[in-house]
């Protein structure tokens, strides 16, 4: 065997590794979902199969494959591939349930939102098609917990997760970890990848418990409790109620909500640090600062608008703080409990919601579980085009790109313009494909940019007490799947997945 | 006294007052021409524009003649006169549409002057009403304004600050293919732009409009401005399809103009950007034509009015046949911010800087799996040098930016949603008229006053192409800060003495 298909042997066995890893977990979190789906009076059969076919093939793919090391294509076709299965597989609980089976929607429909549902989960996106037709609180316990872990799951990073377990990665895990964290780089907690991926868990992990504490302290149920905790931390927005946070409709949660999501929407490497020095080391980061003062900043030039429109201050500033740092973080919570009612971002007057739409492209900090562009990559862009100017004035000057007191390197500057290009050319062709697709363009542009940042709720007719099945067809659906797939992963990886099967399949072509 | 004695910012004082007594001057002759073009009918506001412009011209020739020209002149000099130019003509228009009477409040006199010398068709003035004099001297703004795209564009923006760096002599020698030097380009672009002006303005005149119609016509369609004169010229066939024709023209870069006229056709079959814009007018002109499900000669005629209005940012009003599909409103979106081609009198992001973005992508999708490599980005297998895709970069970021703040501030005015976007565009690439998504041509005097003044700055950065006006702001903030550190160290002088 020549040492080129031995070495293309292996990166395929690596990636089905990966992949077969991944899906143990998933398979682990249906089977547990089922229990509780089970104590609480509801039928275990559509997660214990789904948890069973997803062991089956979870199985099949880490007992029949070895790990080794990756090449840098091998690298994106691992990520992409255990993304896209656990996706699919992450479906089948929704259509085992008949979750999506109302008003006799067809077989195909269904499998598209159990699809879509999955994708919005594991991407950490909150945009869902449940609604008034399909209520969320007429579904049980244990699928609902599912839903929830999924995005769970999803924020940290579903290879992460993998890369916890699997030393025998070695350097490959670094790769992985990186094509998978949010951001143009990733933090380096540890000497070893796998001690940087379990403090990354164990961070989450703790972060998880207090917002879910903290809920239960301002009056949650202790079931709706952890179920929100789970989607905070990991800024997903997925609830347990058809009205999300409106159902409550109180200060406290809000209050514990805020602070749980800008801390989901900042660096976990901050926290880390943090948690080390025993102090409060954010403020020190010039992209905190700046996410921080963003938000504030939005945050009371909505509150002047609201109030010069009529709203009570209290109020106003209520809302508005509640969904700048909602769509700022990519979690996608609502706070509006009924069309028109004050959390209704979709009924206020248009300069919020651009606002607001801004915050849906900007997202939050690297490192973080949210999605977005990131601040990182703006602050980056604002310094280089200072640079630019600076350069008109005085051509034979050296000026150098900073965040903060940081010099960014030529290559991540450019690496940077790259991505921004790419992200601007999806959601262009996104929103094209949407309005062909018969959807107006408000609602289609909203909806690309919130698919592809991973935010949840969109504007027009897919704000934030709509469901996703009113506002867009089913193939506009699937189209804003795909895109929230690629967001999540941050564009290349989805894009370059199938780099190295098509070199396998020349490879074996040649020969 | 030399130009190596004086500070830095003489140079740049002197560049800044240049330019305002340029605007003082051009603004000046444009009004006296067309006070004296009043004569020739009952001339109601002849006088008005004969005192004004005689006034104007007189303190623009004074300005000039104390100002001490420094011997070089530097970029941020140039584009200071250029942004002081723009302020100057812009006030001066808007003071002397106070004084004819065009309009009696101030935001909306200088709405009309920006929407005029940006090129901007989003009048809100009834023409029916205007004067013939009046038409002319807001169709003559048009025409120096698209005149200053041009020089700006073609001659300036390309060749300024890429002097030291040797990998930039691509660019460099691409634009100077216009002339050996800067001034030789803006000459060649005058032997272009006028000449084409004259042949429009005959081209019209062949179809039956009147000589006076026929000019405006041409001078606003050479241009890319969008002003229509009176009645309603474009409803006639061979009307439209001279307006193709010359949209399509205005839309193309003047290099490529250049090298026609100087019968070097072989170097323009291997022009991409040429391609791109042609394929772009040809495709979305006939993608409209046949999915509008109207198969009429006159429908495949409208359609290319449609799309070459877009793609050149002109903005004559034109509408289709057939059924409107809402795709159309977002391709008709996009094809406005992307414009023409660069060096043309087109206004948005332009095709050029599109292809380098385009070709950035796909170099960065190569460096993600060769994170090492060295990969040259290469327009007609030309390798551009960083300089120029870093330029393209800050265009991409800057366009989104202004459109961005221009959103914001125009939905806070009163603006709903896709409207405040809408418009916020169309000022950036300064193009008209702005269809709702029904595709209906949307009238701007039917907004706020707020609203209209919160586009005026998008204009005047999307005309300006944006540099000018925020190197002239780095400038000026520069000397502020030289100032300052001045007199706070006067100060500590002071304060060591009385100790």
């Amino acid at each position: 065997m020549s040492f080129e298909r031995k070495k293309l042997q292996k990166s395929t066995s690596t990636t089905f590794h990966v992949t077969g890893t991944a899906l143990l977990f998933v398979s682990a979190a249906m089977f547990g979902c089922a229990i509780i789906e089970g104590t609480t009076g509801g039928s275990i059969f559509p997660l214990l199969l789904a948890s069973l076919i997803s062991l089956f093939f979870g199985g099949v793919g880490r007992l029949g494959t070895k790990p080794g090391l990756l090449g840098q294509a091998d690298i994106f076709s691992a990520v992409g591939g255990a993304w896209l299965f656990v996706s699919l597989f992450g479906a089948l609980p929704y259509l085992f349930a008949g979750t999506f089976n109302y008003g006799g929607s067809g077989l195909l429909i269904q499998f598209a939102d159990s699809l879509f549902e999955s994708i919005s989960g594991y991407s950490c996106t909150g945009s869902t098609v449940f609604g008034s037709h399909n209520p969320i609180e007429s579904h049980g316990s244990g699928i609902l917990l599912y839903r929830q872990l999924t995005q769970w799951a999803g924020g940290m990073g579903i290879v992460v997760l993998v890369v916890t377990v699997l030393p025998s990665l070695r350097a490959s895990g670094l790769g992985l970890m990186s094509a998978e964290a949010p951001g143009p780089q990733s933090d380096r907690l540890a000497s070893r990848v796998v001690d940087t991926a379990r403090e990354f868990w164990k961070i989450y992990f703790v972060l998880t418990l207090f917002i879910g504490v903290a809920l239960f302290a301002a009056g949650m149920g202790g079931y709706d409790a952890l179920a929100h905790a789970l989607t905070t931390a990991s800024t997903g927005g997925f609830s347990t109620r058809d009205s999300s946070i409106g159902f409550w409709d109180s200060s406290a949660i809000e209050m514990v909500l805020i602070f749980g999501m800008i801390l989901g929407g900042s660096s976990f490497a901050l926290h880390w640090r943090s948690t080390k020095e025993h102090r409060v080391t954010h403020f020190r980061d010039p992209e905190f600062r700046s996410y921080f003062g963003l938000m504030s900043i939005s945050t009371f030039a909505i509150t002047w608008i609201l109030t010069s429109n009529g709203f009570e201050v209290s109020e106003a500033l209520r809302s508005a703080a509640f969904n700048v740092v909602t769509l700022g973080t990519s979690t996608g919570f609502s706070n509006a409990n009924g069309v028109g009612s004050n959390g209704d971002f979709a009924s206020w007057v248009s300069g919020p919601q651009i606002i607001l739409f801004i915050l849906l492209v900007f997202g939050g900090c690297t490192g973080s579980t949210s999605g977005g562009v990131k601040i990182f990559r703006l602050q980056v862009g604002a310094s280089h085009t200072l640079r630019s100017i600076r350069r008109f004035r005085r051509p034979r000057g050296v000026f150098p790109v900073f965040q903060g007191t940081k010099v960014i390197p030529d290559t991540l500057v450019q690496r940077i313009a790259g991505f921004i290009a790419v992200y601007a050319v999806l959601a262009v062709i996104g929103t094209i494909t949407l309005t062909a697709l018969d959807t107006d363009i408000v609602t289609a542009l909203s909806g690309v940019v919130s698919a592809l940042g991973n935010m949840g709720p969109a504007l027009g007719e897919a704000g934030p007490t709509s469901s996703f099945a009113d506002a867009y067809s089913a193939p506009s659906r699937m189209v804003l799947a795909f895109l929230m797939l690629v967001g999540r992963l941050e564009i290349f990886p989805m894009l370059l997945m199938v780099v190295a099967p098509y070199r396998s399949v020349k490879h074996r072509s040649n020969n | 006294m030399g130009y190596k004695k004086l500070p830095d910012w003489a140079s740049w004082t002197s560049g800044l007052f240049l330019g305002i007594s340029s605007g003082l001057q051009v603004v000046s002759f444009v009004s006296i021409v067309s006070g004296l073009i009043g004569l020739t009918g009952t001339g109601s506001q002849t006088p008005e524009l004969l005192v004004a412009g005689t006034c104007l011209g007189i303190l623009g020739t004074y300005l000039f003649s104390i100002i001490r020209p420094p011997e070089q002149l530097r970029a941020s000099d140039i584009f200071a006169g250029f942004f002081s130019f723009a302020i100057s003509a812009t006030l001066c228009s808007t003071l002397i549409f106070l004084i004819a009477g065009v309009t009696n409040q101030f935001d909306t006199a200088l709405y009309e002057a920006s929407v005029a010398l940006t090129t901007t068709a989003l009048s809100t003035l009834d023409i029916s009403r205007l004067a013939p004099e009046i038409e002319f001297f807001r169709g003559i703004l048009q025409w120096i304004g698209g005149l200053v795209v041009l020089i700006l564009g073609a001659a300036i923006i390309p060749v300024v600050g890429t002097r030291s760096n040797p990998s930039a002599h691509i660019e460099r020698n691409e634009a100077l293919s216009l002339g050996a030097t800067r001034r030789t380009a803006v000459y060649s672009i005058l032997v272009i732009y006028v000449p084409l002006s004259i042949i429009l303005w005959f081209a019209y005149s062949l179809t039956g409009l009147g000589i006076f119609d026929g000019l405006l016509l041409a001078v606003s369609t050479v241009s890319t401005g969008g002003f229509l004169p009176q009645g309603n010229p474009l409803a006639n066939g061979a009307v439209q399809w001279i307006a193709i024709a010359g949209m399509c023209i205005s839309g193309t870069s003047f290099v490529v103009l250049w090298r026609l006229a100087r019968n070097k056709v072989g170097e323009l079959k291997s022009s991409l950007e040429l391609r791109i814009y042609f394929l772009v007018l040809i495709s979305l002109g006939l993608v409209l034509f046949l999915a509008s499900g109207n198969y009429s000669l006159i429908n495949l005629r409208s359609s290319f009015m449609v799309i070459s209005s877009a793609v050149s940012t002109t903005g004559f009003p034109a509408v289709i046949q057939g059924e409107w599909l809402p795709v159309f409103t977002v391709l008709i979106l996009l094809i406005t911010a992307i414009g023409g081609m660069a060096g043309s009198a087109s206004g948005g992001f332009n095709i050029r800087s599109l292809i380098i973005l385009l070709r950035l992508s796909m170099r960065e999708l190569v460096r993600q799996l060769h994170p090492r490599s060295v990969v040259r980005i290469r327009i007609d297998d030309k390798p551009l040098s960083e300089s120029t895709v870093e330029h393209a970069v800050v265009l991409q970021f800057l366009f989104i930016s202004v459109v961005v703040i221009t959103a914001v501030s125009s939905s806070i005015a009163g603006l709903d949603l896709f409207s405040a976007i809408n418009a916020s565009i169309h000022s950036t690439a300064t193009a008209g008229p702005i269809r709702s998504i029904e595709g209906d041509l949307v009238d701007p005097s039917l907004w706020t006053r707020p609203i209209r003044v919160t586009l005026i700055p998008a204009m005047i950065l999307g005309w300006l192409t944006i540099f000018p006006v925020l190197i002239a702001a780095g400038e000026f903030t520069s000397f502020l800060k030289g100032r300052l550190k001045s007199f706070r160290r006067q100060v500590l002088k002071v304060k060591e003495r009385q100790r």
